[in-house]
């Protein structure tokens, strides 16, 4: 999916959250989001899910202005925040039949089994979402967006989400996966090791602004030490804003 | 839970597939045998219990007043039932964790609010199983025995009621906005506790009291004319089965248009409105200033420990001076929530005084028990900002904030226990004008009366161990030793409690001043043997300060 926002800012009171920003994502993208805690990470990715309005600007999907109520195209993403909600009571069942008949999906039994299966969660399937580890509750969600398989995945801190080592495998795999069939996966992250190899353009945001943006290539072109790494040049936003 | 936006069917199907998957390997089933828990059936108890009380509601009925007579103080019942069921449609509207969780996903509003309302609607047709119940069981127990045309009559009558009921709880949702919060709910509590009272006390002073009530929701409300049909229907005059007929017909129409001003009127909100989380103007100021001059000011501005204390007034403040330093930190660890101490204690006052009053109005002797009562329980830690006035719950953790920070389960039991002494103290008084006026006879001297009073308090006292053991269990779960020893552990509970209300009688019943004293005090040394018990299985981790996690 495109997703093109122009000039975007988003206000809470007085505090400019986000500041003009512009962007384009194209399909088939990797990007990762990283910046200091409040640079605005979470809050670009509730605008893209729809769920928070921007103050100003124009947000896009596929070239058509976007807003909460266009349902369409709502049911070609998925959000999952660093704690995905569920209603209250359901068990692991329930909430896949939910989201799949939200996005308008078709449940194949044998896929969602091989899902569960393949996250650890087969056992559970039956267990409300309240008894889970927070690891189990996110690999939930996850399994929910692989079912669906969205055009635009949009994960809040998914490699600090409780997840085992078999589920941030799984996640990675169907992430590259979908991105090779053309869908866009945007990510926020404090683990830079992890944006690094896990990307192919990174986004740094630092005030609510674009101040970074690094391709695959110019990522992998980055000393490992020494003031031009990733590192450094973080640890010099940070000098800047005190 | 709901099904709603769920597929029941699709539900099915994936059970079915995830069992066979999980049958088919041994290291999934006892993974699956693992994560069992034990199956709760507290909805089904509950129905039960609902459905015991209405047919005891029909007995009262037709056995203590009459069935045509009964039917008033049904209509009263059915009325406050429909101001209780609109709180809880308004609740289910703004239900917090579902609200966010549809925020996250592609829903359409008129969809979501379809869902929240699915219980509420399963819950309008439990009415009209509850007035089946109750008219059911009182035509059965009428004397002499009711003809067919009265069983007849019931299944059109239940349907009427509940569709009645139905559309005045949906019609008051609509009106809710322009109430203050809480008073349907306060309006449903009080018609429900006139209800009762018209059933369980049938002497004539109340029923008297009762009338203009009873005779006013008789004429001007749809439940009452259909009761009042209802009568003349078995009585004979064969118009009043249009009244039935005309109730449903209306009832129905009038639902229908208040779901569809519902539905047309709801929209979930933006994140914005419900996350508690998202910066605000607040933060902004602290976050820009960035400068370590403003943070050390704003760090110097924060209250001293104890404020907590002292902002629930006098009564706090006097414990606050009672308290250590260390201990005011606790204190504010406890977060002192709820109604204010001192205002709850002018609200006592306030209506002691009007019990006062009414007492010498003439009035019934119960009404002027209950104004004493009231006042004396507000006053007191029992109803006064929870059970205790301090908290030692979170709302959202699982864990309880004193059991994050270095304070040992002495620290919180010498708080507690400090506060509510100051405020029992403060509430003695109060005991002292409330006994002789819940004294309906009014024969106890005034020196008894006081020794009855101080026995209240010291009661009252004496009950403060046996709250915070209560308290600390309700936040912590027993670990596998408490659960080993369980038949033991409940045994010696058992016979505790046993010797516990036998202390308790023998204190307000012995002739002899000097035994019910001993009494007294071996109903303190037994409160606190329980809470030196919990004390020690905290302080030797016994049990994990966690909150029982939820049960399927």
């Amino acid at each position: 999916m495109q997703v093109s926002l122009d000039r975007v800012g988003k206000r809470f009171g007085s505090n400019a959250v986000l500041d003009e920003l512009s962007i384009e994502f194209v399909p088939g993208e990797i990007v990762a989001l990283i910046g200091l805690n409040g640079a605005g990470k979470t809050t670009l990715m509730r605008l893209l899910a729809g769920i928070v309005a921007p103050t100003r600007g124009t947000l896009r999907m596929d070239g058509i202005a976007f807003s909460r109520n266009d349902l369409a195209t709502r049911r070609r993403l998925v959000f999952l925040p660093d704690f995905p909600p569920s209603l209250p009571g359901a068990s692991v069942i329930e909430h896949l039949a939910l989201v799949l008949r939200l996005h308008e999906r078709e449940v194949d039994p044998a896929a969602v089994v091989r899902v569960l299966g393949d996250l650890d969660l087969l056992a559970l399937a039956e267990a409300p979402i309240a008894t889970l580890s927070r690891g189990q509750a996110y690999k939930t969600a996850l399994a929910a967006l692989i079912l669906v398989a969205p055009d635009l995945w949009l994960l809040d801190e998914p490699f600090a989400s409780g997840m085992d080592a078999q589920g941030l495998a799984m996640l990675k795999h169907h992430a590259r996966a979908a991105a090779a069939a053309g869908a866009s996966v945007i990510y926020s992250t404090q683990i830079l090791e992890i944006a690094e190899r896990f990307s192919h353009r990174l986004l740094v945001l630092d005030r609510g602004a674009i101040a970074l943006s690094l391709s695959a290539a110019e990522l992998a072109a980055l000393p490992r030490d020494g003031d031009g790494a990733l590192e450094a040049r973080l640890r010099a936003f940070r000098q800047d804003q005190a | 839970m709901s099904a709603g936006l769920i597929d029941r069917a699709v539900v099915r199907r994936l059970r079915t597939a995830a069992r066979t998957a999980v049958a088919a390997d041994p290291r999934l089933r006892a993974e699956r045998r693992r994560h069992r828990r034990p199956r709760t059936y507290q909805d089904g108890m509950w129905t039960l219990l609902r459905l015991a009380l209405s047919a005891l509601f029909g007995v009262l009925a037709a056995k203590t007043f009459g069935f045509a007579e009964a039917l008033h103080v049904f209509s009263l019942a059915a009325l406050a039932m429909a101001c209780l069921r609109a709180t809880q449609i308004q609740n289910r509207c703004s239900d917090a964790a579902s609200l966010f969780t549809f925020v996250h996903l592609p829903v359409a509003d008129a969809a979501a609010c379809s869902h929240l309302l699915r219980p509420v609607a399963r819950a309008l047709w439990g009415i009209v199983l509850d007035a089946a119940v109750i008219a059911g069981v009182a035509v059965a127990a009428l004397s002499p025995p009711a003809g067919v045309t009265a069983w007849l009559a019931l299944p059109l009558w239940a349907l009427a009621h509940g569709l009645v009921c139905a559309a005045l709880a949906l019609g008051l949702v609509l009106a809710l906005p322009r109430f203050p919060f809480g008073v349907m709910a306060w309006v449903g509590g009080l018609g429900v506790f006139l209800a009762l009272r018209g059933f369980l006390d049938p002497a004539p002073g109340i029923r008297a009291a009762m009338q203009p009530v009873l005779d006013v929701v008789g004429w001007s409300t749809p439940a009452g004319w259909l009761q009042r049909a209802l009568v003349e229907a078995l009585a004979g005059q064969w118009l009043a089965w249009l009244v039935p007929i005309a109730a449903i017909g209306c009832a129905a129409a009038l639902a229908r248009w208040a779901l569809f001003r519902l539905h047309a009127g709801f929209a979930l909100p933006m994140l914005d409105a419900i996350d508690p989380f998202l910066p605000d103007e607040g933060t902004t100021a602290v976050h820009e200033a960035g400068h370590g001059a403003t943070v050390a000011r704003a760090v110097a501005a924060l209250p001293a420990p104890g404020q907590t204390l002292r902002a629930r007034g006098r009564i706090g403040a006097t414990a606050a001076s009672l308290l250590s330093p260390r201990h005011l930190v606790v204190a504010d660890l406890l977060q002192p929530a709820g109604l204010h101490w001192d205002r709850a204690w002018c609200w006592g006052v306030g209506l002691l005084l009007a019990a006062c009053a009414l007492r010498a109005l003439g009035l019934g002797a119960g009404v002027v028990g209950a104004a004493a009562g009231l006042g004396l329980l507000l006053s007191v830690p029992l109803l006064g900002g929870g059970w205790l006035g301090l908290g030692l719950d979170s709302a959202a953790e699982p864990v309880a904030p004193p059991a994050y920070h270095p304070v040992r389960v002495g620290d919180l039991v010498r708080v507690i226990l400090t506060v509510n002494v100051v405020r029992l103290l403060a509430a003695l008084p109060l005991a002292l004008v409330a006994v002789p006026l819940v004294d309906r006879a009014g024969m106890l001297p005034w020196p008894t009366s006081a020794i009855v009073a101080a026995k209240i308090v010291w009661v009252l006292l004496a009950w403060q161990p046996i709250c915070l053991v209560m308290t600390v269990s309700q936040i912590s779960r027993r670990g596998a030793p408490i659960m080993a020893g369980a038949v033991f552990a409940a045994l010696v509970i058992s016979v505790a409690a046993v010797v516990a209300i036998g202390l308790l009688i023998a204190f307000f019943l012995l002739e002899s001043q000097a035994l019910a004293a001993l009494a007294g005090l071996g109903l303190l040394a037994f409160s606190a043997g329980m809470l030196a018990w919990i004390c020690r299985s905290w302080a030797v981790g016994t049990w994990d300060l966690l909150k029982p996690t939820p049960r399927n």
